[in-house]
């Protein structure tokens, strides 16, 4: 054979090999499936924020489009399943409408280890078996594709000429995803018969874990619960929804005060409403319901209700509740004017009986409205920065002013603190008077303490109710911490006259619990919780939850009243208001 | 047993029969016919001539009449169920009769042999592919004759040649393990429970031969004595005889009665519940005992149930919210469900499995004025959390039968749609995974070993495991696989953004709200032998209704087709009715508010998965499953409170026929 015959036969061959390469490569190699697909621009959607879903780490494409853009010749009017506009796969390896992300953009320092979608799809009737995927892929940022997954839409059995759903999850966690990665999302149609897809949906990311270290109570291993102080599960104590009607008027209020206005000391306490953009107003229990008790307030005050602090006590003896307001203007302290009954229909004036001149006598520290010496009468304990105090006493009457009747050295539980709250209350049974808790972090420290102090008036000092041994602070037994934002309500709840102290604290979630203070620390003793609210509205669902405790609907027994709110109107959870009283049962 | 006089009351009961065969009872084509052999005709078989209750269970004398009997429980357990038993006929046997007539020159002795065989549950005798050839697992059919094997063929009196007919009678009585098969025995007890007769209609076939034919064995030994093998199988009397080289023998007749007999099986639910000593042998698990639930002998040898205590596997373990609440009655909703999903942080929860009781007949009793057991979760209290399953099985073993089950079992959701976590499962069960018990062989690549483990397990050839089950319970259909799982977004924990952690479910599960999956899964323990085993979801078509059919790979053990109900209709009305069919070829599920309204639910025949012929129990329970068993579910068991207060079921009739 002659070198030129042999070098075309080997041409010859090597174009056939070649011709064989590329028709099997066509037919076999996923080209189109990993090329990398354009997306139109998703400003061209018609409903941008409605596809921004409202839930987390979601996205969703309703394929409305404007159609005078440029590319909305990739959908379809006229068949949707939402809508008017569907995303067209028309013809054998097409695509429709992609979605495409950068990973750092979706997932916000999280690792992109799953994604759950879902999508409508129409396949239109005819003779070919239908063949399409709903396709997730990543590329680097090369641009090369590293990772593939498809819900897979064929055979005889797909329905033809009606809208169904797919869906599915794939599980990522094996796949090394960089935040530079791009990914894609659409229909791939592999047949000859048309598509029409509609409302993607589309969720990055797996189901968090929960908070939290380890399971502590394994009925496995002991099938006997023995109860551990301080150790989670606790024991679920309800308070209960009452009828007591017109509570919503607190909806609207910003500053929402209780205590006893215009009732006597005996009797139910009053709440008084103020702030916001409607005019302030009181409302008392009276035959079964919330009765609005008509008001005359100075102007003056109802400024200040708008903008000021306002703290709540007896500070005369004549057993009323008045309000000492603090603004930038100063202080001044008003109460009512005796009317007698609060259900009697007549008007309430509120009076100032007493204005700061100038400057505010209590100083710019932290004040604290307190029975310390167990008199019934608020005495008004001011601390400043540096630990250093001083309680002072309305001392009443016309020309009424305030004393300081005590101040003393520095107290270190109050000294130069990171955080501090301090909290009057009856915490301990043993002190018929208010002791003070004391919560604070010090700075540079990631661990939160706590003190119990008693007024000691022969003194003049406060004395730490817990053991010496331990500095008086209070020990932290378990994963129940105490925390200066926490809110306490310290009162009898039940008919069996025994105090209870509640804390409520929502740094996370709604957490109120029943707590008992002892010599040492403090003990954890039920989870509380709502009942007979309407429907499933629970209190403890809102995104905001007031909780005032007091005794609103009988003498002597303390109720809750809250104000449950979220930040934007609801349907399905509307903004309440409501009393609830502790229930017996568990 | 023969009676020399002709039988003219007999006659004349025949002919009354005959004049009337249009009359209900005497079914049209029961006319006698004649069967001749050479030296003799036989007529007027009649195979159950002192039974008289009809097909209905009706009291009635007719002759030429299919029947009916209720299988006798009395001491059943232990010496499994007899056909009839003395306490329904006297002699405690079925007395037969037939007419002969000696048509030879000589008075002359024949011989005859009575078999028996289900017919609602059998293979057919011949091989599809060659009518001449045994079906090959005709052999599996219940079929007998003598109780005794060794007892061959009887020998008539003489009938004289007088050209008359002579009247002979016999006796016999249905049994298990008819063919005294030592698979059965225990050491030299023949534990007949081990194979008890099969429900449904049987049929009679009475052989009469030439005594030569018998001697000079013409017939063979092992149709002579039905415990015989040939060839390493046994031949089925009905394919020799109707179909085989019996059919052309001379002097011959098998004479196939159209009467036949229908054998329904009704366990009383207010016979008593025994407790298996097994599990409670300590004198404190032995508080709730009562005359009607307990360990006595009486309910030892004749309580048709059991308290059923599940096998909890430990690695269902799961960290349970600590919330306890009546989801069915307290208006448990999806908020609910969400905040609990979310704000409980892990040492707040209970790590439990699903349990059992610690005191059998605490939560289930059986009530003898209604003919009825009751069962019931218990609800629970703070420190004593439990999600405790509850249920009953049956203890008399059987295989095959239309397993039906009237039964009110608690509903699953509430007004909201929520689910309580409750599985409510009427399913059967291998009754042991012995040797005796083994199911037919697999022959391509064998069965999965064990009913539990992973894809990779061992395999083997033999295997005693099986169940078919309804499991009714909240989850999604599998398929097809385009669907599964929904795209569920499972939210975040931020208690300041509502629309964070109170996620709703994808609009499709939403849609699908009321409704409950009635899955219906056959055990075949991935035998690939059925022509179109497959895994994934594939279709099957049943009377026009298709099915899909899911298995998650081949090695998976089990084939379950789901149909969404609603929770109202088969839980909240006063009862309702389950149905397993298990056929030899095929298992049909079907519910209804009442027998004549049942429909199908679920179908699955031997081309796509292996049909159990081992012996099986029905079960009745309501269970906590760890929902990691059905992927994709919407609601995760962990997160479902612990029940409240009891959850109580009732099961008023068990029918197996």
């Amino acid at each position: 054979m002659k070198k030129l015959q042999k070098r075309l036969i080997i041409i010859l061959s090597a174009v056939i090999l070649c011709a064989i390469i590329v028709i099997a490569g066509v037919k076999y190699i996923p080209v189109r499936k990993l090329l990398h697909i354009s997306a139109p621009p998703e400003k061209d959607f018609v409903n941008l924020k409605q596809n921004s879903n409202e839930a987390p780490d979601a996205l969703f494409f309703d394929m409305e489009i404007d159609p005078t853009k440029s590319q909305s010749n990739k959908f379809y009017k006229g068949i949707a399943h939402s809508g008017q506009y569907s995303a067209k796969a028309f013809g054998k390896n097409t695509y429709s409408f992609s979605v495409e992300r950068k990973v750092s953009d979706i997932c916000k320092g999280k690792k992109l280890d799953a994604v759950s979608m879902s999508t409508w799809v129409y396949s239109f009737p005819g003779k070919n078996e239908p063949w399409g995927a709903f396709v997730f892929a990543v590329n680097n940022s090369m641009g090369v594709n590293i990772c593939w997954k498809g819900i897979q839409v064929s055979g005889k059995q797909v329905p033809r000429g009606k809208w169904f759903k797919i869906s599915g999850m794939f599980d990522l966690s094996d796949i090394k995803i960089d935040p530079s990665c791009t990914i894609q999302i659409y229909f791939w149609n592999n047949s000859n018969t048309d598509f029409l897809v509609d409302d993607y949906y589309i969720v990055f990311g797996k189901q968090q874990e929960r908070k939290g270290d380890t399971t502590i109570t394994d009925m496995t291993r002991d099938p006997v619960f023995h109860s551990k102080f301080n150790t989670p599960p606790y024991p679920v104590f309800y308070f209960e929804k009452q009828e007591s009607g017109n509570e919503n008027a607190a909806l609207v209020s910003n500053q929402i005060l209780q205590g006893h206005f215009i009732s006597s000391q005996g009797g139910r306490e009053d709440i008084f409403l103020g702030g916001g953009n409607s005019p302030a107003r009181l409302l008392s229990y009276c035959s079964g319901e919330f009765t609005e008790v008509k008001l005359n307030i100075p102007a003056e005050i109802s400024s200040c209700l708008r903008s000021g602090n306002a703290i709540t006590g007896c500070f005369q003896n004549s057993g009323n509740s008045m309000i000492l307001f603090s603004g930038d203007k100063g202080s001044f302290l008003a109460g009512f004017e005796k009317s007698g009954n609060p259900c009697s229909g007549k008007e309430a004036t509120m009076k100032i009986v007493w204005r700061s001149a100038g400057k505010d006598p209590f100083g710019k520290g932290k004040i604290v409205a307190c029975d310390i010496d167990n008199n019934r009468i608020t005495e008004i304990l001011s601390i400043a920065n540096d630990g250093s105090w001083k309680i002072f006493r309305y001392s009443g009457g016309q020309n009424g002013n305030w004393k300081v009747i005590s101040s003393s050295q520095i107290v270190d539980f109050w000294n130069n603190k990171d955080q501090l709250s301090v909290i009057s209350g009856r915490f301990l049974q043993k002190y018929s008077y208010d002791v003070l808790l004391t919560i604070f972090k010090d700075k540079g420290s990631r661990v939160y303490q706590y003190s119990l102090l008693r007024f000691d008036a022969a003194s003049g000092r406060f004395l730490p109710c817990f053991a010496e041994k331990r500095k008086g602070f209070g020990r932290t037994v378990g994963i129940d911490t105490l925390k200066p934002g926490d809110i306490f309500f310290t009162g009898i709840f039940d008919k069996s006259g025994t105090p209870k102290v509640l804390r409520y604290n929502r740094d996370w979630r709604y957490d109120l619990k029943e707590i008992r203070f002892n010599d040492t620390t403090f003990q954890v003793i039920s989870n509380i919780d709502f009942k007979g609210y309407d429907r499933d509205h629970n209190p403890k669902y809102y995104e905001s939850l007031r909780i005032l405790s007091g005794q609103f609907l009988e003498p002597g027994i303390n109720t809750l009243f809250l104000v449950a709110k979220n930040k934007k109107t609801v349907t399905y959870l509307p903004d309440a208001a409501g009393t609830y009283s502790w229930r017996k049962e568990k | 047993m023969m009676k020399n006089s002709v039988r003219k009351i007999l006659m004349a009961a025949f002919s009354v029969c005959f004049v009337l065969s249009f009359a209900p009872g005497c079914k049209s084509g029961d006319k006698p016919k004649e069967a001749v052999a050479t030296d003799f005709i036989i007529r007027d078989f009649i195979p159950l001539d002192n039974w008289h209750r009809d097909s209905n269970d009706r009291e009635n004398n007719s002759k030429f009449i299919s029947k009916s009997i209720f299988l006798d429980y009395t001491n059943a357990f232990e010496q499994g169920f007899i056909i009839p038993t003395v306490n329904q006929l006297q002699e405690g046997q079925f007395e037969f009769s037939f007419l002969i007539k000696n048509t030879s020159k000589t008075p002359k002795k024949f011989c005859f042999k009575i078999f028996y065989q289900n017919e609602s549950y059998k293979f057919p005798e011949t091989d599809p592919a060659d009518t001449t050839k045994q079906n090959m697992y005709a052999w599996e059919n219940f079929y007998g004759s003598w109780e005794d094997t060794g007892k061959t063929f009887v020998e008539t009196p003489e009938i004289p040649a007088d050209n008359d007919f002579h009247a002979v009678t016999g006796r016999f009585r249905i049994t298990g393990n008819p063919r005294n098969e030592l698979r059965y025995y225990s050491g030299a007890q023949n534990d007949r429970w081990k194979r008890n007769p099969r429900v449904g209609w049987y049929s009679f076939m009475l052989v009469v031969t030439t005594p030569a034919n018998i001697t000079g064995k013409v017939i063979p030994d092992y149709m002579q004595d039905i415990s015989r093998v040939w060839n390493n199988t046994f031949v089925n009397p009905y394919f020799y005889f109707l179909h085989g080289e019996g059919k052309s023998l001379q002097n011959t007749v098998a004479m196939r009665s159209p009467s036949e007999l229908k054998v329904i099986a009704k366990p009383d639910p207010g016979a008593g519940i025994y407790v298996k000593p097994m599990f409670f042998h300590e004198e404190k698990d032995k508080k709730y005992f009562c005359k009607t639930c307990g360990q006595s002998e009486e309910l030892y040898k004749n309580a048709p149930f059991e308290q059923f205590i599940h096998y909890i596997d430990p690695t269902t373990k799961m960290n349970n919210i600590p919330v306890i609440a009546d989801v069915l009655n307290e208006g448990y909703s999806l908020m609910d469900y969400n905040w609990n999903k979310q704000f409980y942080r892990k040492e707040e929860l209970v790590a439990v499995t699903a349990s059992t009781t610690k005191y059998p007949c605490q939560t289930v009793a059986s009530v003898p004025e209604e003919h009825k057991i009751t069962i019931k979760n218990p609800g629970c209290e703070y420190g004593n959390w439990q999600k405790q399953n509850v249920g009953i099985i049956t203890r008399h073993g059987l295989t095959y039968g239309k397993w039906t089950v009237k039964a009110k079992l608690t509903e699953l959701l509430n007004k909201d749609n929520m689910w309580n976590g409750l599985t409510n499962a009427i399913w059967l069960i291998t009754q042991e995974q012995s040797e005796w018990n083994y199911r037919r062989d697999c022959n391509k690549e064998g069965y999965m070993a064990n009913y539990y483990g992973g894809a990779q397990d061992k395999r083997v050839p033999k295997v005693g495991y099986s169940e078919i089950d309804f499991e009714i319970l909240k989850t999604v259909p599998y398929c097809p696989s385009y669907i599964l799982p929904p795209a569920y977004n499972h939210g975040l924990p931020d208690p300041h953004n509502l629309s964070y952690w109170n996620v709703p479910l994808p609009e499709e599960v939403v849609a699908d709200g009321g409704n409950i999956e009635v899955s219906c899964t056959n055990w075949d323990m991935a035998c690939w032998e059925p022509q179109n085993f497959a895994d994934g979801c594939n279709t099957i078509q049943y009377n026009g209704q298709t099915f899909w059919a899911h298995r998650w790979d081949k090695g998976y053990r089990a084939l379950t087709e789901k149909t969404p109900e609603p929770d109202d209709e088969l839980f909240g009305s006063k009862y309702y009715y389950f149905q397993i069919d298990w056929r030899p070829e095929e298992i049909i599920w079907r519910i209804g508010p009442s027998l004549d309204r049942l429909r199908v639910v679920g179908y699955l025949n031997s081309t796509v998965s292996s049909i159990p012929n081992n012996q099986m129990l029905l079960i009745v329970t309501q269970e906590f499953h760890n929902t990691k068993w059905w992927v994709g579910s919407m609601y995760d068991q962990a997160n479902i409170p612990f029940p409240k207060n009891d959850i109580p079921g009732e099961i008023y009739e068990v029918t197996v026929e």
